[in-house]
Parts: C-alpha cells; structure tokens; sequence
C-alpha cells in the first residue's frame, strides 16, 4: 500500500481556508496525509530592512503594521526593545494602559480566530456571532485610540493617550457584555455534538512534540505545557497582575479552542483590575533621538504566542539590525508535525487551529520597488 | 380545454408557478438563515428584499460565460439544463393546487426517488465534466453520501405508500384527506429520517460535504459561471421546493382546503414551514466529515428507517 | 537559570572559546564565542544547562564578518543568545537540526536572507524568496539597497 502511488496536491496560495496567501504542497495517500511542504513569503513586505533603514520613531509606525491583529503586540515588543537600548523607563500609568490595550487584542483576536475556526468547521452561525461580538471591541478601540485596527497607542517612552475615567467605565461596560458573549461561546463549543465531532482528537500534537518543535502561545498550551511570556517573563505591569495561565490536556484543535476561550475570560479579568488599579500621574516620557550602542532581546506574548524581537543599536538614530520573529514561524514546524496522517477533510480546521497570521510571519523581502515607505502594504483586517 | 391544460402546466399551478415559489423560499430560506445568525439577509431589492433571489438570477443571466479548456464541453453544456428542468418536471407530479397532481399515475413516489437519483448523478456528472480538483472531489464526495442516504430515505419513502396502499403521491394525499388524518402523527420516525435524508440530498449543514467551501471551494460547482451557475442556482431552489411538496404531501397532508383555505394555500403554507425548518436547522450544526457522515447514515439511520417500516407493517396488518 | 549563573557556566566550559559575555538584566545573557566552539556552546546550552528552546536565529550583517545570534531559552524564561561571526568569504555553520529540532526553518530564513550556509542543512529549496531568486543576492546584507532588490524583483516579474 505504502509503495502505491501518492499524490501531490497544493493547497494555496489561494485557497478559501486561507485567508491570506501561503502554499502548502501535500503528499496524499488516498485521503490520508503523508507529507506536508510549507512554502511561505508571498506577502514578504520587506520590514526588517526597512525597520533599519528608518529612525526610531520612523520604525514605531512599521512595527505597527508588522500585523493587523497583533498590532499592540508588536509595537509593545518594539517600544520594550528600543526603550531598553535607549535605557528609559516608563510611567507606571503607561504601563497599565499598554496591558489594557494588550488585553483587548486578546480578546478580539481570539474572538476573530473562535469564528474562523468555526467557519472552517462549517459552523457558519458561530462565526457570525463571535465577528459580531468582536464588533465591540472594535469599537472600544475607535472610542480609546481613534483606530479600529491600527491604534498607534504605544510610543516610545510610553503611550500616546490616556484613557480617561468616563472611558474606563465604558470599557467596563463593554467588558460586562462581552463576558457574557464568551460564557455563551464555552457554552456552544463545549455541547454542540457536530463541532466537537469535527474538532476532538483532531490535529493531535503530543506534549513531548510541542515542546520539541518549540511551538508556542495556545498552540503550546493546548497541549498541556502552561508556558506564558507574561507571566514567565513578565513585561509592562503583567508582574501585578492576578491571573491563570490557561492549559488543556487535549492536544487537539478542541483543546486550542477551550484554551482561547478560557483566556477570553481571563483576559476580562485583567483588564477589570487593571482599570481598577491604574496609578494616576504623566503616561508619557521623552525619548531621546539616539539610542546607545547595545543589543536586547525582547518577548512579548501576542495573542497567537510568544512575539521575539531582537534590536542591536549602533549609537545613530537607526537600528543597526533589527529581528522579528512572529509566532506564527515559530509554530509551523509543531504544524507539520500536526498535519501528517491526517485526512484531507481536516486540513483546514487544522491550519486555523495554530491561528495562523502569515503576514505577520513574513516581513522581509522588498515585494515593491521604490523607496523604503512605498515597499510597506499595511495589512488590513485579515 | 387543451388551452386550459397547457396554461395549467406553464403558468399555474406548472412551471411558471414553480419557479416563482421557488424564488420565494429561496428568499425565505436566506433571510431566516441570515436572522438565526444576527444578520439582515438581503434587504433592498424589493419589500424586504423579496426580490433578491430574481435579482441575482438575472444577474447571473448576464454575466461572463467561462468555459475551462480541459472540460468535456457537451456534458458542461447539458449539465445545467438537466440540473435546472428535471426537479421542475418531477414538480408537475406534486399535487398543489388540489389533492390530485398534474400528472398523476400510480408509482409517481417511485418516479421521484428516482428522479433524486439522477440529480446526485446530474451532480456528479457536473463534478466531473469540469475537470477541476475541486469539481471531482465535490462530486466524488456527492455520490458517496448519495450511497449512504438513498437505502434510508426509500426505505422510509415507502411507509405512507403502504399505509396509503397507493404508491402515488395524490393518491397519499387523497387517502390522509378521505382518513382525516397525517403521515406525521401515523409516522413521526419516518418523517424525522425523511428530513435527516432530505437535508443530506439538499447538500445543507450539516450534510454540505460536496461543497464545503472551506475545503473544496465550491465542490462540484466551482468551475460553472454566468448562465450555467444561474441554472444552477434555480435548479437548487426547485429541488428545495420538490423536497418541501414531497415532505408536504407525504406527511403533512398536501395540498388539501381545510375549511375556507384553498388548497393552494394549504400546500404554500407547509412548503414554507418545511423550508423554514431545513434553514433553521442549518444554522445550528457543523459540518461533519464525510466519513462521519456515511458511517452515522448507516449506523443509525438505516435501523430507525427499517424500523419505521415494520412498524407501518405491524399498524397496516392490525 | 539565571541569567549570570548561565553566562559564569558557558565561560567555564569553553574558556578562551568565549569572546565576550554579559548578562545586562535579569533573565537576559549574551554570549559571544569563537567559530571553533560554536557547537560546542550550542550543544552545552542545550543538553546540559537546559536551554533547549530556540526562539529564532538572527543573521546580521557586520561589515566583513557575518553574525549569527540564536536565541535560547530555558524552561524559567531566560533568554541565552549564543553568537558568532564568520567571515564573508567563508560564511558556513554546522546545521543544529540534531540538537534542536527547530532550527531548519530558521536556518533557511538566515541562509535566504543573509547567506549564511549550513553544513548539512538538508533543504535547498526557497523558503521565503520568490520563485527564481538568484541565489547570491541576500536581501538583507548591508550592501544591498533597495533599488537593487527592486530591479532584481521587476526582472523576475517580467519573466
């Protein structure tokens, strides 16, 4: 049987389960996956080089658009690296608003993926609801930042505007709603017989292969490792902050669901104690124009995983070298290993399970001719 | 009188009719679908958007004909038009607009079944003239789940044919009016693995495996466009309305006046309570996998069909 | 482990193999050693300290040498960056796969990227570059402007 014959078939770069492009090349006997070749940099967009060729200031508004979703993730872990090169500390309020703002990329990203994910399942209702639920959220960012994807709150030295305590209240408010729109997505993905058909014991990664594979955020954990950035390493003011982190011995893609929607509900409760607790005083500092010759390692954990950059500064108002390192690259050897003897009908509940954001993955080739501003494409929603 | 019965099988209750109904439900069907979900649904052509579905036909009427090279061009020609006029013929047998169909002769109820036959092998067909990946496993896996739902659904199929001793479906409808009674209250098993079936022929969630679009695209559409996909899509919504008539009739009593409601009325009525239910319960699943699928028909549905008839069998006999 | 403990225990094994070391804050050390002890270091970080996660590979550019900067990181969250330079001319690495079973799809990314080789990496295909790329040009090297890479993309989109 073995010897038989496979069949190769690409899936991608176009393709409706993905949302943005990547190719993926699958070695199929009948319907059984035997080997998978991941192909990614279509949507390269040349940022590392052009995070070096600009200022520091200039660089805040690429790492912006690193990616759409994890956008405050990524400027998070850019301010953390070039304030640690530049040696400023910042405000403790500042601190607290970039956890809240961190907080609700979580939940709107891990609203966005529960809806993908169910999509992909053909459960078209839940999508609906939870991109509707998410809406909520967005529109908190509109009334906080004036951005509903890119917010552009975090700057160097601290953030660019405070939140008042009239908005404190309507996220509160928001909260309120939207714990009870979590509470009622647990409820469907842990009873509705189908989904959980489609979703238990599918996409199997054993815990000794996620540790392996180095895989990361709720990819890793929905295999039982409890491994978090914020609280392991923790950065911004995660140090004071009470909460679990979220595992599921599962392995499977319904463990990486329940972990997301468990996380949703943590996540609600920082921010509630995080707006409770905010310290009053300045949320800003100036930051100086150059940065002393030096090099850091900064982790941040974005919604989809640990988030790595690396900054080496030559004492000039540029970064010698800059390094991103997006969670999705980190996870796709754990899903290689995931995809291999599975049937064809599951690949892609699996491919969503990792929460793939490819875009974010690839950043470093020039993709248009031009200067450094006209290579950059901002992703948009995914 | 000869002009009466052409005008009888082109405006009413025949094709013209049919196809009108047809839009409707389809209308129905998006915006129920669309309300379960927190959505509008289509709005803006007509009152409510009541004219949507028409409006995307004509739209479809209009549009670029593509043709793939590799494709078998008569089949990709015949396809549409088979998919399009056989569930409007097969129409013609169900009673609407009084007990007695427009053509009605005994084993009509065998005719239909075979008529959903030939649509899954219409589809497959369609799958497999467009020489696309997609299109040939949209239609592999149509056929497949054809195999696992048409033992049970003609197994069921045939109990009010035996209650009725009449394997015509006026004649079903004739004997619940003469018995004042329903197929739904004598078998309500089979009407639950009627509708079970019928959702898997229909190609809803959560049978929609041949053309989960996630996975294969559109299954075995993906390659037809403009006038092609338009027949498509009014096919579909004839055979929505053929499942919903057969439902109907069969165990819910058709088309029969009840006091002052003519029996057009009556059949409108369920039709639509027969789609409303197909669209609701579409909003509540996920896909299952087609091998789930297969192996859950015969696991289980199989046994409950066989056991509807020995009961039918058991009732008839006392 | 932390993160000077960490650094006194790789200049401990390797001695004159480490040319720099420092642990600028708590859970951070940086660790530069010889080409000769590369692997070496890797292997003692990862087998017998625990850092057995790799996070990512950095390949930077130096003027005449290039570096390679991996980042490793132990179950309590330290971060270990291990990094060595290699001149220009002879720009090539052992492959890590064995002993972190990660490192191949950072190792492509630096060998795309930068042109740093690795001895017995077996994939030779494109990772991320497009389809048709020249293999000598990297992207990411200091000398390579944008109108460069620009030019090379409009000729590859034009075939």
């Amino acid at each position: 049987m073995g010897y038989a014959s496979t069949v190769k078939m690409p899936f991608g770069p176009q393709h409706p389960a993905l949302k943005e492009p990547e190719h993926f090349l699958f070695e199929l006997d009948g319907d059984t996956v035997v080997g998978v070749t991941p192909r990614i940099g279509y949507v390269h967009r040349g940022i590392e080089k052009a995070l070096e060729l600009s200022t520091y200031g200039h660089g805040l508004y690429l790492a912006e658009r690193i990616c759409g979703i994890c956008t405050v993730a990524h400027t998070c872990c850019y301010t953390q690296a070039i304030e640690e090169l530049m040696g400023i500390e910042v405000p403790p309020r500042a601190k607290y608003i970039r956890t809240i703002m961190s907080e609700l990329e979580r939940l709107h990203s891990h609203s966005l993926w529960v809806g993908l994910v169910a999509h992909e399942a053909g459960f078209d209702t839940l999508f609906m609801y939870a991109w509707r639920d998410r809406e909520a959220i967005l529109s908190l960012f509109q009334e906080i930042t004036g951005g509903r994807v890119l917010h552009a709150i975090n700057t160097l030295g601290g953030v660019r505007r405070d939140i008042s305590p009239e908005l404190a209240d309507k996220i509160r408010c928001t909260m309120e709603y939207f714990e009870g729109r979590v509470k009622d997505y647990r409820r469907i993905i842990r009873t509705e017989p189908t989904f959980l058909k489609r979703t238990r014991d599918v996409g199997v990664l054993k815990p000794s292969d996620a540790a392996k594979l180095d895989a990361v955020g709720p990819t890793l954990r929905g295999s039982g490792i409890k491994e978090d950035v914020r609280r392991d390493d923790p950065y911004i003011a995660y140090d004071e902050m009470p909460f679990n982190v979220i595992s599921s011995d599962g392995c499977d893609v319904f463990a990486r669901t329940e972990v997301r929607v468990e996380e949703m509900m943590e996540s609600i409760g920082i921010i509630r104690y995080a707006l409770d607790r905010m310290p009053a005083g300045v949320f800003r500092v100036r930051a100086p124009r150059n940065a002393p010759a030096g090099e850091c390692v900064s982790r941040v954990e974005a919604p989809r995983g640990e988030d790595m950059h690396f900054a080496r500064s030559d004492g000039t108002a540029k970064p010698e070298r800059y390094k991103v390192r997006a969670p999705t690259l980190a996870n796709i050897p754990a899903l290689c290993r995931m995809l291999v003897g599975i049937h064809v009908a599951d690949i892609p509940i699996i491919l969503a399970g990792i929460d793939p954001c490819f875009s974010c993955m690839d950043r470093m080739v020039v993709v248009r001719g031009g200067r450094a501003s006209g290579t950059l494409q901002s992703k948009r929603d995914v | 009188m000869v002009t009466y019965e052409v005008l009888q099988l082109i405006v009413f209750p025949g094709a013209l009719f049919a196809i009108c109904l047809a839009f409707l439900y389809e209308w129905v069907d998006r915006k129920l679908f669309a309300r379960v979900q927190g959505r509008y649904g289509p709005l803006y052509t007509g009152p409510a958007g009541i004219m949507q579905p028409v409006a995307d036909f004509l739209k479809l009427l209009s549009k670029e004909d593509i043709v793939p090279r590799a494709c078998d061009a008569n089949l990709f020609f015949a396809v549409p038009v088979m998919y399009a006029t056989l569930p409007l013929a097969t129409l013609f047998m169900m009673p609407i607009a009084a007990p007695e169909a427009l053509i009605a002769f005994d084993g009509d109820l065998i005719f239909i079944l075979f008529a959903f036959g030939m649509m899954t092998l219409i589809i497959f067909l369609a799958g497999w003239s467009s020489a696309s990946r997609f299109s040939a496993i949209g239609s592999v896996r149509s056929a497949l789940q054809m195999l696992s739902y048409e033992i049970p659904l003609g197994l069921v199929l045939v109990c009010p044919a035996i209650a009725a001793k009449s394997l015509s479906v006026s004649g079903i409808v004739q004997w619940q009016a003469a018995n004042a009674t329903l197929g739904a209250a004598l078998q309500p098993i089979g009407l639950a693995v009627t509708m079970v079936c019928l959702l898997a022929e229909l190609e809803l969630v959560p049978f929609d495996i041949p053309e989960a679009e996630t996975e294969i695209v559109a299954g075995w559409r993906t390659e037809f466009t403009g006038w092609r996909l338009a027949l498509f899509r009014l096919g579909r919504d004839l055979e929505v309305l053929l499942v919903a008539a057969l439902v109907a009739s069969l165990y819910l009593g058709g088309a029969q006046p009840l006091w002052l409601i003519p029996a057009t009325a009556m059949f409108v009525v369920k039709t639509a309570a027969v789609v409303m239910v197909f669209s609701f319960v579409r909003a509540l699943f996920a896909r299952l996998r087609i091998d789930q699928m297969i192996s859950g028909m015969w696991k289980y549905l199989l046994p409950i069909a066989a056991l509807q008839v020995v009961l039918v069998q058991i009732g008839v006999g006392v | 482990m932390d993160a000077t403990e960490a650094v006194r225990l790789m200049c401990e094994r390797l001695g004159e193999g480490v040319l720099d070391a420092r642990a600028p804050r708590p859970r951070r050390a940086f660790v530069r050693v010889r080409r000769e002890s590369f692997g070496e270091a890797i292997k003692h970080a990862v087998l017998e300290l625990g850092f057995s996660h790799l996070m990512a590979i950095t390949a930077a550019d130096a003027g005449e040498e290039l570096e390679a900067l991996y980042h490793l990181v132990c179950m309590d969250a330290t971060v270990l960056t291990i990094s060595v330079r290699v001149p220009k001319g002879d720009a090539v690495l052992p492959d890590m796969s064995e002993v972190l079973q990660n490192a191949a799809i950072y190792e492509r990314e630096a060998r795309e990227m930068m042109g740093i080789g690795f001895d017995g990496l077996r994939d030779e295909a494109h990772l991320v570059l497009p389809r048709g790329w020249p293999s000598d040009v990297h992207p990411l090297r200091k000398d390579r402007t944008y109108d460069d890479l620009a030019k090379i993309k409009l000729e590859l989109e034009r075939v």
